[in-house]
This record gives C-alpha cells, sequence and structure tokens, in this order.
C-alpha cells in the first residue's frame, strides 16, 4: 500500500492539437518508464482513429513513478480524458477521480472554449489548476499575453506556470516538480467501506470487462465480491493492479487514493457505467459517490448497409462496437427506400461519425446513413407522450398537441474581427443571444441559447469556415423547450422516400426544402422518364426540381460484328444500375441519400 | 463444316491518317508491310477452306490504302478458298481520296460489287474538325470515280453530331448526300471514345459538340429527310433503297455466323464469339496456327441476350417471338415477362403480336433498353 502522501492523481486539460498526448509521453519518459523506442506513437492513444483525429476517446489511466528534488519518491496516476464535447460526462468523471489539472495552453494559440469548459468542470469539482505554457518554441509564442489571458479569465495566479516545450522535452522537469508540490494528495479513509468511482470500461476478448476506478474510501482486494451500486450486479474480482505505460501490473489490494484496474469475468460493459460506485458486497458503503448519471444519446440516425446482404455483418460490428461503447445505442429498423437496418444513438456528432467509420474501416461495410436527428417530445391530442428520433414516426400535424426540441448552451470563443459573422451564424441558427465577454482586445466569448437540430448539421464547419479556423465551441444540454416544427417529406416521383423526411422548424422548412431538392436533383442521374423531385410539408408541395428523362444514351457504332464489345458495354451500364436504390419506380445513387446531408456545400 | 451460308469480314488496318474520333484497330504509315499482311491473310483462310458464304466484307481502316493488286489477290483468295454463292454481296470500304476509277475497275473484275464510302459530310470545316483528310468535292470525285470504276451500289457513311455541326449545316450535308442517289445510307452520331483526339480536345473543353437535344433533332431531322427521299431505316444506323439493305452487316443482328480474318477481327462461327489479336505479330502467329484465338461459347442466356439486343436494332423487323421458340424452345414472353412489360409501359417498346420493336423513342435509349436483356 502506497502511503497517500505520496500520490499524485491528476488529468491533463488542452485543446486539440495544444499538446496534452506530447506532455504525457514526456511524462512518460521523463519517469523513466519507456525508452525512446517505445514512443514511436502517442501511446495514450490507443486507436488510430483518434490518432489520425488528433483525439482521445477513451480514458486510460498510467502510474508513474517519480524520485522529486526532496528525495521522496512518488506515485503519480496520469488519468487521460476525452477532448470533446460529446464525451462530456466521461470527461467529468475522469475529473471526479482526480485532486488536480494540468492546464496546457498553446503559448500561440491562447485559452480556447473547450479548454475554458473542461477546466469549469475542474474547478467545480475542487480541482488544483495548475496552468502549463507549452509551445514557448513557437515564433508566435506569447507566454506573457497567455499567462495574462488565464490569470484574467479563470482567476488563477498563473506566473509562475511552467512554460515548456513538450515537443523539444523543454521544461518537463519543473511541470513534475509542480505536480507533487501543488497538486494535493488525495484523502480517504481505508479502513471505511469500499467506495470505488468508475471513469472507464471497456471490453478485453480475453479478460472481459476491464474497469478504471478510483478509491475514494476503504480496501478492494483481489477474491472480493464487489457491487456496482447503479446497476446493483454483483461480481468476483478476478485481478486487480494498475496500469503501467506497457501494460498491466497486478496488485493484491488497492487503497483509499490509489487509482488501478479489475477484472471480475464481466461480459457486458452496459453492466459498468461510468461513474457508477463500487463497494462491497459483504460491507456496502452507505450511499454512492454522488454524480452518477445515466447517459443517454443525443443525436440518432440510421445505418444501413449498402448491399442489403451484408445486414447479418453490420448487426455483429455494431454489437461488437457495442461491447466496448456503452453510449451506443442501436435497434432494428426498416425503411421502404433503404431495406433492413439500424437506428443508432449517439452521444453527438463525433461520436456519431466515429461510429461510422469504425464501421466501414474495420468491418469493412460500405453504408448509406440517413440525416442525423435529435429526440423531439410530443404532446399528442389525445393527452399521448411521445419520444421521437426517426422522423418517420412523427404522426401526422392534427394529432400534435405540441412538440418540443432539445436546447444547448453554447460558448463560442471567436477573434473579435469575426464577432459580427458568428452572431450572424448563430441568428440564422435560430440561436438566442445572452452575452458577450471579451476575453482581451483580440478576443470575445459568446453565449446563446440554440436548439441541437440546429447543430447536429454542419454548425462546427460553418463556425470554422467564417472564422477561418479559429473559433472555438462548446456546448452543454439545457433541457427542452416548445418549437413550431414540422415533418419534411421527398416524393421521387410521387412515392415518398422515408429515408430522406426529416424535422425541421417551420420557418426554415421552404429554403431547406428547397436545398434538398436541389441537391437531389444534383445527385440523380437522367432516367428514361422525368422525375419529380418533391418537398412536402403534410400534402403541402413546398419544392419542386425536375429530373429531365433521359435524351439518348449513346449509340455506339457496332462495327466488324464486335457483339462481344457491345455486350460488355451493356453490362456495364446494367452494373451501374445495380449499385442503385430502387426507390418506387426511381433509381437512386446511394450518393443521393448522403448527399442531403451537406447542405451548405 | 458449317451448314450455314456464312459472311466473311476481312480487317485491313491500314490508313493514311487515322480520324480523330477513330478507336478502331488501325494502323498509319504501315502500307510497306501490308504485302505480308496479305500473305498471312491468305493463310488464315486455309483454316476454313471449303466453308460456304455469301457476303464477303473488306472493312478498315481504309482498304483502299492498299495497292489495287494486293486487293484483288484478297478476293483471288476468298473465291479460291471458300465456297461463295454465284450472287454474294461483296463489298469494300473505302475513303475519298483513295479510290480512283482504276482501283475500282480492279476490284470490279476481282468481283466486288458494292462500295461503301466514307462522307461523313459535306462541310469542309467539319471534315477538318473531326480529322478527315479529304474535302467535300473530294466525296463527289469519289462517286463519279466509283460509278465510272464500273460499281453502281454504293453506300455512304454519314456523321452527325459533330463539333460545329447545327441542324441548318447537317440539312445542307444531307441535300448534298441524297444527290449523289446514293443506294444505302449509313448514319452514326458521332461517339466520343476515350482514348482518341477528339475525346482529349472535347474533355478539355478545346471543342465542343452539340448537346443531347440537338443530337436527337438532328437524328430526327435525318430519319424525316431520308425517308422522303425513299429510303427506308431497316436498322437504328442504317437507311437504304428498296432491296439495298446490307446483306453482310445483317447477319450481324440476326446471328448469322461470319468468319473474321485479320488483326482484330471478329468471327462468330460454331456457337463461339472469338477475334483475332491486334498486333501484327500476334495476328501472324495465330494466321499460322500457332496461337489459340480468344473467345467464348456462348450459354443460352447469352445467346437469348444477343437475340434480343442484336434483333431489336433493326427497327422494322425487329425481334420475331416465333423465331425465338424455334431458336431457343422457350417463349420469349415468358422468359422477358418482366421487362417486356416495363418497357411497354414506359413506351419505348412495341408489342404488335409475333414482332417485339423499339418505338422511336425506344430508339433514342435503346442502350437502355438493350440493358434490360443482358
Amino acid at each position: 500500500m502506497v502511503n497517500q502522501e505520496h500520490i499524485r492523481n491528476f488529468s491533463i486539460i488542452a485543446h486539440i492539437d495544444h499538446g496534452k498526448s506530447t506532455l504525457a509521453d514526456r511524462l512518460l519518459e521523463k519517469t523513466g518508464l519507456l525508452t525512446e523506442r517505445e514512443m514511436e506513437a502517442q501511446v495514450l492513444d490507443n486507436m488510430d482513429l483518434e490518432r489520425e483525429r488528433g483525439i482521445t476517446i477513451k480514458a486510460r489511466a498510467v502510474r508513474l513513478l517519480y524520485r522529486a528534488n526532496d528525495g521522496e519518491e512518488y506515485v503519480l496516476n496520469l488519468i487521460d480524458t476525452p477532448g470533446h464535447v460529446d464525451f462530456n460526462y466521461e470527461v467529468s468523471r475522469s475529473l471526479a477521480a482526480c485532486e488536480g489539472a494540468l492546464l496546457v495552453v498553446d503559448a500561440a494559440q491562447g485559452i480556447e472554449a473547450q479548454t475554458l469548459a473542461n477546466t469549469y468542470l475542474a474547478i467545480d469539482h475542487d480541482l488544483e489548476i495548475m496552468p502549463v505554457i507549452n509551445k514557448i518554441d513557437l515564433p508566435a509564442a506569447q507566454p506573457e499575453v497567455v499567462i495574462g489571458e488565464i490569470e484574467n479569465i479563470i482567476g488563477i495566479p498563473a506566473e509562475d506556470a511552467p512554460r515548456i516545450s513538450a515537443k523539444n522535452g523543454i521544461g518537463i522537469e519543473s511541470v513534475l516538480e509542480q505536480i507533487v508540490s501543488l497538486i494535493p494528495p488525495p484523502k480517504g479513509d481505508a479502513k471505511a467501506p469500499l467506495k470505488a468511482l468508475i471513469f472507464d470500461s471497456f471490453y478485453d476478448p480475453y479478460k472481459g470487462v476491464i474497469i478504471y476506478f478510483r478509491v475514494k474510501e476503504g480496501t478492494l482486494k483481489r477474491g472480493d465480491t464487489i457491487r456496482l451500486m447503479a446497476t446493483e450486479k454483483e461480481f468476483e474480482v478476478v485481478e486487480l493492479g494498475y496500469l503501467h505505460p506497457n501494460g498491466f501490473l497486478k496488485s493484491e489490494a488497492l487503497s483509499a487514493g490509489e487509482v488501478g484496474y479489475l477484472t471480475a469475468s464481466i461480459k457486458n460493459v452496459s453492466d459498468t457505467r461510468v461513474g457508477d460506485t463500487i463497494t462491497l458486497a459483504n460491507r456496502p458503503a452507505d450511499a454512492p459517490l454522488s454524480g452518477y448519471k445515466q447517459v443517454n444519446p443525443m443525436v440518432f440516425c440510421g445505418i444501413y448497409p449498402a448491399d442489403g446482404a451484408r445486414y447479418d455483418d453490420l448487426r455483429d460490428a455494431l454489437a461488437k462496437l457495442q461491447l466496448n461503447d456503452a453510449s451506443l445505442s442501436y435497434e432494428p429498423e426498416t425503411s421502404v427506400a433503404l431495406g433492413f437496418g439500424f437506428r443508432c444513438g449517439f452521444l453527438g456528432l463525433l461520436h456519431m461519425e466515429i461510429i461510422q467509420e469504425r464501421l466501414e474501416r474495420e468491418y469493412n461495410l460500405d453504408l448509406v446513413t440517413t440525416a442525423p436527428s435529435v429526440v423531439y417530445k410530443i404532446k399528442k391530442t389525445n393527452g399521448e407522450e411521445l419520444w421521437i428520433s426517426n422522423p418517420t414516426n412523427m404522426p401526422s400535424a392534427n394529432e400534435i398537441l405540441y412538440m418540443e426540441e432539445p436546447m444547448v448552451k453554447a460558448d463560442i470563443m471567436t477573434p473579435t474581427e469575426f464577432v459580427g459573422s458568428v452572431m450572424e451564424l448563430c441568428q440564422d441558427r435560430r440561436g438566442v443571444y445572452h452575452n458577450m465577454t471579451y476575453i482581451d482586445t483580440d478576443r470575445a466569448q459568446l453565449h446563446y441559447d440554440l436548439p441541437l437540430n440546429e447543430i447536429i448539421y454542419d454548425f462546427f464547419d460553418a463556425l470554422k469556415s467564417r472564422t477561418r479556423g479559429y473559433a472555438s465551441f462548446d456546448y452543454e444540454l439545457a433541457g427542452y423547450e416548445k418549437s413550431d416544427l414540422v415533418k419534411l417529406d421527398i416524393l421521387l416521383n410521387g412515392d415518398m422516400v422515408d429515408a430522406l423526411s426529416f424535422i425541421v422548424h417551420n420557418t426554415k422548412s421552404y429554403a431547406r426544402g428547397r436545398k434538398i431538392a436541389e441537391k437531389l436533383k444534383a445527385a440523380i442521374p437522367r432516367q428514361l422518364f422525368e422525375i419529380p423531385i418533391q418537398a412536402a410539408i403534410g400534402n403541402k408541395i413546398i419544392a419542386r426540381e425536375t429530373v429531365k428523362a433521359m435524351r439518348k444514351d449513346v449509340l455506339a457504332k457496332c462495327y466488324g460484328g464486335d457483339i462481344t464489345r457491345k455486350k460488355k458495354l451493356l453490362e456495364k451500364q446494367k452494373e451501374g444500375k445495380k449499385r442503385m436504390r430502387q426507390v418506387g419506380s426511381v433509381e437512386v445513387p446511394q450518393e443521393a441519400f448522403m448527399s442531403v446531408l451537406k447542405l451548405d456545400e | 463444316m458449317n451448314n450455314q451460308s456464312n459472311g466473311i469480314y476481312i480487317h485491313l488496318p491500314f490508313c493514311i491518317k487515322k480520324c480523330a474520333y477513330c478507336d478502331f484497330v488501325s494502323y498509319e504509315n504501315q502500307v510497306e508491310i501490308a504485302a505480308a499482311y496479305v500473305d498471312n491473310l491468305l493463310l488464315e483462310m486455309e483454316q476454313y477452306r471449303g466453308e460456304q458464304a455469301d457476303t464477303v466484307y473488306l472493312g478498315g481502316g481504309t482498304p483502299t490504302a492498299l495497292p489495287p493488286h494486293l486487293l484483288v489477290r484478297i478476293l483471288d483468295g476468298v473465291k479460291d478458298c471458300f465456297n461463295l454463292a454465284d450472287d454474294s454481296e461483296i463489298t469494300v470500304e473505302t475513303n475519298p481520296g483513295t479510290c480512283q476509277k482504276e482501283t475500282i475497275s480492279a476490284l470490279k473484275k476481282a468481283g466486288a460489287n458494292r462500295i461503301s464510302l466514307g462522307a461523313q459530310t459535306f462541310v469542309d470545316t467539319e471534315l477538318s474538325a473531326i480529322g478527315r483528310i479529304h474535302t467535300a468535292a473530294q466525296i463527289k470525285e469519289a462517286v463519279l470515280a466509283i460509278r465510272a470504276g464500273g460499281i453502281q451500289n454504293i453506300s455512304l457513311d454519314l456523321m452527325f453530331s459533330l463539333p460545329g455541326q447545327t441542324e441548318e449545316s447537317l440539312l445542307y450535308s444531307l441535300e448534298e448526300l441524297i444527290a449523289l442517289n446514293p443506294n444505302h445510307i449509313s448514319c452514326y452520331s458521332l461517339t466520343l471514345c476515350e482514348g482518341t483526339p477528339l475525346y482529349e480536345a472535347v474533355s478539355l473543353s478545346k471543342t465542343e459538340v452539340p448537346d443531347e437535344e440537338s443530337d436527337r433533332a438532328m437524328y430526327e431531322l435525318i430519319c424525316g429527310k431520308l425517308k422522303e427521299s425513299g429510303f427506308d431505316r431497316y436498322e437504328i444506323s442504317n437507311f437504304a433503297k428498296k432491296g439495298y439493305e446490307s446483306r453482310h452487316n445483317t447477319k450481324y443482328w440476326i446471328r448469322a455466323s461470319y468468319i473474321g480474318l485479320g488483326a482484330a477481327a471478329h468471327s462468330f462461327f460454331g456457337g463461339r464469339r472469338f477475334e483475332n489479336p491486334a498486333t501484327f505479330s500476334d495476328y501472324e502467329k495465330v494466321a499460322r496456327g500457332e496461337q489459340e484465338r480468344e473467345g467464348t461459347s456462348l450459354t443460352e442466356k447469352d445467346a437469348m441476350a444477343e437475340f434480343m439486343f442484336l434483333g431489336l436494332r433493326m427497327i422494322k423487323a425487329g425481334v420475331s417471338k416465333k423465331a425465338f421458340f424455334s431458336c431457343f424452345k422457350k417463349e420469349l414472353d415468358k422468359v422477358y415477362k418482366e421487362q417486356i412489360a416495363r418497357l411497354c409501359r414506359l413506351g419505348l417498346l412495341e408489342d404488335a403480336g409475333d414482332i417485339l420493336r423499339l418505338t422511336n423513342r425506344g430508339v433514342d435509349v435503346s442502350n437502355s433498353v438493350f440493358c434490360e436483356f443482358v
């Protein structure tokens, strides 16, 4: 058992590409646990996809040993946090496992909205915030300006912040020293009834679910029967230990203040909810740790195999992904246009993109996805209350008393020169302005209430393009509000295409309908007959485009009796038709379903 | 031995200069090796000695790019090798500038009785835009020379949808063409084939071709004008005065057998489709019997598909359900039930009792119709 005085539990808060992973690598390297050769990759980020996107999706925890200048050896537990707003709850649980957080800020870029949001989250959890100024070697670095920013906005002293370059290994020692001197050691009674916080879990095909936890009170030993207080499941601990940068190190017991992992032949991550409290079955704690909540998917879309024959493969792939991702939900659904597929729920847009990419990349599936939707609340005239995530299930207008849509509180940080443009964007997205604060003379922070359905399509892209990539954005859910919503249907040659229906605010329905009709016109090739494309609300047509009938197809000279070539050309033409979806009498290319997702292009 | 009367196609892949749109196998500046090539043709023929035939077609390339004595050698070889019917149709392709009166009379003497001349258009700027090396005046000279040389059965090729072409200029070409009083006319919409200079020019927007609407307007103009001038449209691209339909080309549409001789020539013989290699060296090996030809036997499904997409090209005759049944012992209406219903519903096919044929609209989108059967 490690003396609590010699333990430091901390996270790193940083904006994407401000150097979190690089700093983590340096800390590992400095504490002597990793050779340069082992450092090939940034070890905290395991998945290829994450590395490519420069983000960390799953929290990990590593134990580092550091001999400080005071001559004592310290156990430093670095708990990695996801860096995206979709995983806000996971971040909050990781922070709840720490006593301190390093706030890493790029000396050239300054604080970003997301960093700020996570810093406030850390302050809410009473964490000691330790600013670190990174990338001081960049020509554009302005450490003093950034330090001023931190002091002004967050209101914590930053004059003594280590000025480092994680990339070049400058100043890493001072970071380690400050971790020891600034971040308080954990508290907690090792003899009290066990209370351990789950901050992550994932499925391992050999060991079953591996739980990452922080012991807050009491002691956990191998062989103990644990009870997970939210799911009320009980398991016997098979293996217990902590994470060495290169793998798992077994241990007999972990006590209050320590961070580690356990396995207990658990088959499903849905039993091991992030934020849940582990206690002992034979000596349970009175109450669980505060802060647990079940995370619910916020964004839904239909996912269909491009090749209907691969439905089973898609189902198996989703099941495998869900083993590791309790926040992914899916259930079978049928579309007239797309056949058999699944309605999948995600924490947010990024989460959705990650799952789609993993299905395509790791499981080699070609997918057709429908436009993402949020969950709407519907009060029917007969008093019934409905929650719908698939626009197809929306009742007809005369059955609806009113509808509500989810709202978010959004913080946007932008250079002041783009404030006008950002406000215009937010207004266009039905945003309600709250206030604006100036971070310094060059940067401002805007606060808006925005409907979630306005930001799930392309808000982030639009924001980036309006601010030349300088703005950053963060949001949190802020409940439901009544809203004047309508269902927009798309008809091809008079047949409704269920996969293209979506729910939109009444004021925007005409513009959106026109845009989609235009997009489809461009995406659907000419066919043997004229195809009207109509956007309709109920029985009312609000936009119409026409794909003209094919005028001719090539009458290639059939010369010298080369029938084989002629036949090959016909077969090729036929093959092209096969790749399309038959919707009523119309052949629709897969791309057409996706083209409606990109309305701003 | 095949009891059917075959068609014989002989490919002469020689040109003075290749046209900008051409993607057939033909080589420029190779005429000096033509004698050796003809030797190989005569060798290859031996593989079919004794077969019956009633049509012969010398195509290219430009056959008349060769010296007349070589063409005569080929025709003499054919007569010697094959069991040729007395009333055989023997066609030689030619282009303006390569068919002097003397050449034609030599060909006539050797048995040729039909000439197919590549006119394409009577507007000089359009001719040069597609890389033809002759003028409109030379087309007229060529027709006079062919007649003077003793062959009166003449087919002229016409192209439309050419760069710079308008309905007015096409009408002018049509009038000039009709004034020459040919017996047969082939009309092709310009096809841009990848790899040809014209394809490149159009993809780089250096040249523009008429759009689909103009293309169809031109086709309608041609059909109307030729009809009123007494030409019958018996196939999508072919028009003839009564009794002057090309017997050789018709063999392709009705799936009669034909023997292809020469580099890149295609055959349908003994129920198999096969082709000769395109290069001279590989062709020589085939001619000598040292190398196999590439080819496939047709499944019943293939054969039925061919029956449909080739037969439907014959606009008037169409495909006969009786003929289909006698060929496959299956009912056409049953085999292609859904396809026929759909295509009739779309107004692309006409079901006239025993005969199934393309409508005018079906002609415009014939490939999409044919697709349904492959």
